[in-house]
């Protein structure tokens, strides 16, 4: 055989197969963001925030929550803004307001808006916008979160009525939830409304990178440059980039390298090797998150000496000081004190595993069968240190004589078992939950209906007199409502309906070359940053 | 024509080179002692493991290596705490337990299915032939992992759904090499002369084929043991294998991955051991290999004598 | 804040739109007309046709696995012929225990040290995300590893069943130099098998970058797969698993059809 032959046989096939390979990966257009974006940011200010989790779509309701669409109230307005500090609604897209009735609110709309595309806003806009959220088939309507179906009509062309099917005393504060997309592209074309935001915002929608970055342009026309009060902040960047790092792990290393400006959601451990780091530094601040342990008064927690047992048995001190690294505030209720409803008088219940021992030996002998098993569930991925805490609580629990299983579960098999009536689950063993609640409205009633009234969607707890409470603190207004929940929130805390761990703190590595005050909502709005002087 | 004792001859004397063999040389026999501790400190779990490895202590959590225990009389975490202040060693020794019933469990599903398949498919040929060996086509145009992924999605996660799902997912492998063995089998003079004398189907496979390609499977089940240990651990670090309270190394490593930069040792051990388990089983595999094939064989016989 | 929790109503919804109420074989039956028809319908989540979110992917993949294999496939071989030149040396036993350390290695494990190290502590690359060679050597690196250690385990194998052939003894008895024989009549056709693999490798690489995309944040098409899966989009799955599989045939094909090129013994008949 001769040289050419072999050459012929192996080596030139071989030599093609590897020169395919290499021109394909040549061909195929490398979209270098980190070599462009690091030259750009030369010429052009470029905010780069690393975020857990890609939207799962960008229909305008999933902006409600943040942690579904990081970033995206950049783009998108609503008709009223909060104060989280005070709890005060206050104007945004609207300018004032007037209630009408116990359903309706009529607003006088802010002038000379408009939107990503040209469209104009007005209370043409506000309607068409509002209306489809809830007629439209979307894949999440936010009647499930905000617990409310609102429709809008137009009064005059700056004027607009936004009533709710059932009569409801906190309808503004509901409507910081609800925001304004572009009354063109609802009409024109609405199959992108899954996967593009158009809205009257700072920052414009520029592409959605999927599994990569969201990015977003800063917007010449936005109505804020001229009253940056009214607006709550002002544009600081050409270009923002909300890139989706999963892994917690990557993300804190992104910031620790320099690649990002922020990194969400850090742990303690990370935050504290921050430290170090004359580049970074840790932001860590109160949120509304409030980790709770979801038990009710069925089952093996039927008899109350049951449900204080397992209070006084967990140790929530020793976990805030250790797995949650001491960002957190131990918590006597379901919401802190900036939300109405809020009762001062409510102490955390004290650690006291002997008394919960004898407690529970004491229910046994009455014939409670106190060993049975039962779930102690819980989200993957919920809070960095969160399957640590459940594992603690656990343990903590057998301690003083209970019996639980750790479940930690994917979000598409918990949600479903989470969102159970405890009529759903009558003579099944108990499924306790380990879960954060975060009452962003800010006003108590919306937890408690949904928790603590025997039809609350997802209720485990059952009890006449809190139904009563409920319903009339919900009918009231202003300082008579406000008495009337904390009145709610002395029963269920006597009654103890629920096992109370502590109000979370979150936190983020954030860059020292970029200002910014992490605020009671964590929203990460870009107007509210800048460049450090 | 070969008589019963010869036919048997060459066996015996393989059992014996094999060990002679593998305790000669050095890599192996590191391998094997390796692989063997690993195996009796996961049996003998209770016995072996320092610590409790269900017992927190929060006060004690992620604490380096070698630092002492709170138990003034026992030995200290010789490799570290994990977050909830248990012993990282006791739990690897524990995890050792899920991990390698897992991987032996469904090795030996999926090979005893893949294995009876291959030679109905080699021996019968025909239309089983087709028909098994389309569906391993088919099976092995889908990567493992995403199969696995797949099932254990419709299934959900848990200990045995993950072994059934192994196992489902690895047969094609013994399917293949069985059936290959055998259709070589099929042609060879003492087949024929066994049927010639009237012997049964049943009779052929039991009394020739098997005891003929068991040995080539049993080493291609060492080595699918080491990608069933990575593919377990892989599943569980993606949130579809073993969960929690139970524990595995691929879990200790998903559990531990947020702790990396302040507690490397939380991930780094249990990955060592993975690695250091599938290294060994895939040494021993390459070993067992060279000696029973009888050109290597010769090879590594002559090697020594020299 | 932590995010819109799904009812189970909503989630019996799903079931029931995408038809996962059906019996087995009625969506198995369904799923094979929608793949001949190419329209797996549309992503449950996103409202828009699956097929162009799955393509879109396929460049970040594609080049990862191809820059892996790139790096593999060479440094495979080589490694694996100047182990059969010099077999059971230290220098065989060396490349052995390291290419076997390829087939043995966590690679998503490998992926957060390598973060750690170069990374985080050195700083050399970048922890994740997708660009160019800064963003790509770690996941290439994890990715490449695996594939390496088996091209060199086989490329060792075949040399030496390749040096114990007549054609060899006749080249020794020309005098030829070992290197010689070696890297020139042995390798050539040791490569045969190493191309007969390259199919399998292929599915063993998309399974690491399921795996190595999701640690990396490298958006390809197995980082797809996981977040599908998870989200629990069916059409979007379904599309995935079918471009994964037309890939892995296409490949297959390819190979078989170089294999028929190199090997004289099938070409001739």
């Amino acid at each position: 055989m001769t040289f050419r032959k072999t050459l012929t046989r192996t080596v030139v096939p071989l030599a093609a197969l590897l020169l395919m390979a290499l021109l394909a990966a040549a061909c195929v257009a490398p979209v270098d963001t980190g070599a462009a974006g690091e030259m750009m940011e030369e010429e052009m200010s470029v905010l780069t925030v690393a975020v857990g989790q890609e939207p799962t779509h960008l229909e305008a309701t999933w902006v409600a929550g943040e942690t579904n669409c990081n970033g995206c109230r950049n783009i998108m307005e609503m008709l009223v803004k909060r104060n989280y500090e005070t709890g005060a609604v206050l104007p945004m897209l609207a300018t004032s307001w007037e209630r009408l009735d116990d359903r309706t609110i009529q607003f006088q709309l802010r002038e000379g808006v408009t939107f990503h595309d040209g469209a104009p806003f007005n209370a043409e806009a506000v309607a068409i916008s509002i209306n489809y959220m809830w007629t439209a088939e979307l894949s999440q309507t936010l009647t499930g979160t905000i617990g409310a179906t609102l429709s809008a009509e137009v009064v005059d062309e700056y004027v607009v009525n936004v009533s709710a099917a059932d009569p409801d005393q906190i309808l503004l504060e509901k409507l910081y939830f609800v925001v304004i997309s572009s009354p063109k592209q609802i009409q024109e074309e609405p199959e992108t409304y899954a996967s593009k935001l158009v809205g009257t915002g700072p920052y414009m929608m520029e592409e959605w990178r999927r599994g990569e970055s969201l990015i977003m342009a800063a917007n010449p026309d936005w109505w804020g440059h001229d009253d940056p009060e009214a607006a709550g902040g002002k544009i600081s960047f050409d270009k923002l980039i909300y890139r989706f790092l999963p892994e917690d792990t990557v993300r804190a290393a992104a910031a620790q390298a320099g690649e990002v400006d922020i990194a969400q959601f850090v742990t303690p451990d990370q935050c504290k090797s921050a430290a170090d780091d004359p580049n970074l530094r840790c932001e860590s601040a109160p949120s509304v998150e409030t980790m709770f342990v979801r038990m009710g008064n069925q089952g093996l927690f039927a008899d109350r000496r049951v449900r204080l047992a397992l209070n006084l048995a967990i140790d929530k001190e020793l976990i805030i000081d250790t797995i949650l690294g001491g960002a957190a505030t131990i918590t006597g209720q379901i919401v802190n004190a900036t939300a109405t409803g809020h009762n001062p008088n409510l102490e955390p219940y004290p650690y006291d595993p002997d008394e919960a021992q004898a407690l529970l030996e004491a229910a046994a002998a009455d014939g409670v069968d106190v060993g049975q098993e039962f779930t102690l569930a819980s989200r993957q991925g919920l809070h960095a240190g969160h399957v640590e805490v459940v594992q603690a609580v656990a343990g903590m629990l057998r301690d003083v004589g209970f019996n639980p299983t750790v479940a930690v579960m994917p979000p598409d098999t918990f949600n479903p078992a989470f969102s159970h009536n405890w009529s759903e689950l009558e003579g099944q063993p108990s499924w306790v939950a380990i879960h954060l609640h975060g009452n962003e409205i800010l006003d108590v009633w919306y937890s408690y209906a949904n928790y603590f009234v025997c039809d609350g969607a997802v209720s485990q707890y059952c009890s006449e007199e809190m139904d009563r409470l409920v319903a009339a603190g919900g009918a009231l207004s202003g300082e008579a409502r406000d008495m009337k929940l904390q009145e709610a929130g002395q029963f269920v805390y006597d009654d103890i309906a629920y096992g109370l761990i502590a109000h979370m703190d979150l936190a983020y590595l954030v860059s020292e070359d970029l200002e910014w005050e992490v605020k009671l909502d964590h929203r990460l709005q870009a107007k509210e940053m800048s460049p450090a002087q | 024509m070969l008589t019963r004792e010869d036919a048997a001859r060459p066996k015996s004397a393989s059992g014996w080179v094999i060990a002679r063999a593998m305790l000669s040389d050095p890599i192996t026999f590191v391998a094997l002692t390796i692989f063997a501790l690993i195996l009796i400190s996961a049996v003998g779990a209770e016995l072996v493991a320092p610590h409790d490895p269900l017992e927190q202590n929060l006060r004690m959590r992620n604490m380096p290596p070698m630092t002492p225990s709170v138990h003034g009389n026992s030995l200290p975490h010789i490799l570290g705490t994990d977050p909830l202040g248990r012993d990282v060693l006791s739990r690897i020794i524990f995890g050792a337990r899920v991990s390698l019933t897992v991987g032996l469990s469904s090795a030996l599903v999926s090979g005893l299915i893949g294995s009876i398949l291959g030679i109905i498919a080699g021996y019968y040929r025909g239309l089983a032939d087709d028909l098994i060996m389309r569906l391993v086509d088919i099976q092995m145009s889908v990567p493992v992992l995403l199969l696995a992924l797949l099932v254990l999605f419709s299934l959900g996660p848990g200990f045995l759904n993950l072994v059934v799902v192994l196992a489902i997912v690895r047969w094609m492998t013994y399917a293949r090499m069985a059936r290959g063995q055998t259709l070589a089998l099929r042609n060879s003079p003492f087949i024929d002369a066994a049927i010639a004398i009237g012997s049964t189907n049943t009779r052929i496979i039991f009394r020739h084929i098997v005891p003929n390609v068991a040995s080539p499977l049993v080493i291609l089940g060492t080595l699918e043991v080491a990608t069933l240990i990575l593919s377990e651990a892989g599943l569980s670090f993606l949130g579809f294998g073993i969960q929690l309270p139970q524990s595995s190394w691929g879990l200790m490593i998903s559990g531990g991955r947020q702790y990396i930069a302040s507690a490397w040792w939380i991930v780094a051990f249990p990955g060592l051991i993975i690695f250091l388990t599938t290294l060994s089983l895939n040494l021993l595999a390459a070993a067992l290999r060279s000696i029973s094939d009888p050109i290597q064989r010769e090879r590594w016989l002559r090697k020594k004598v020299s | 804040m932590v995010g819109v929790e799904v009812t189970e109503e909503r989630v019996q919804q799903v079931r029931d739109q995408l038809g996962l109420n059906d019996p087995l074989l009625v969506q198995y039956a369904n799923f094979a007309v929608r793949a001949v028809r190419l329209n797996f319908g549309d992503s449950f989540w996103q409202k828009t046709p699956t097929l162009p979110l799955v393509i879109e992917r396929l460049p970040a993949t594609f080049r990862l696995t191809a820059a892996a294999f790139l790096l593999a496939a060479p440094l495979g071989i080589l490694l694996g012929a100047a182990a059969a030149l010099r077999p059971h040396t230290v220098l065989d036993r060396v490349i052995n225990v390291l290419s076997l350390g390829g087939v043995s290695m966590v690679d998503f494990w490998m992926a957060l040290m390598l973060i750690l190290v170069f990374a985080v502590q050195l700083g050399w690359f970048k922890t994740s995300g997708y660009g160019g060679f800064a963003f790509m050597t770690l996941p290439t690196l994890t990715l490449a590893y695996a594939p390496l250690g088996r091209i060199a385990q086989i490329t060792r194998s075949a040399m030496l069943d390749e040096m114990t052939q007549p054609h060899i003894t006749v080249a020794r008895a020309k005098g030829l130099s070992e290197r010689r024989i070696v890297f020139v009549h042995a390798l050539k056709n040791a490569a045969i098998p190493v191309v007969t693999i390259s199919g399998d490798m292929l599915s063993s690489m998309l399974n690491g970058a399921i795996l190595i995309e999701t640690v990396f944040a490298w958006p390809g098409i197995g980082l797809l797969t996981l977040q599908a899966l998870q989200r629990r989009d069916l059409p979007l799955v379904e599309a995935t698993v079918f471009v994964i599989a037309c890939m892995v045939i296409v490949v297959n094909l390819l190979v078989d059809l170089s294999y028929i090129y190199l090997n004289p013994k099938i070409r001739f008949q």
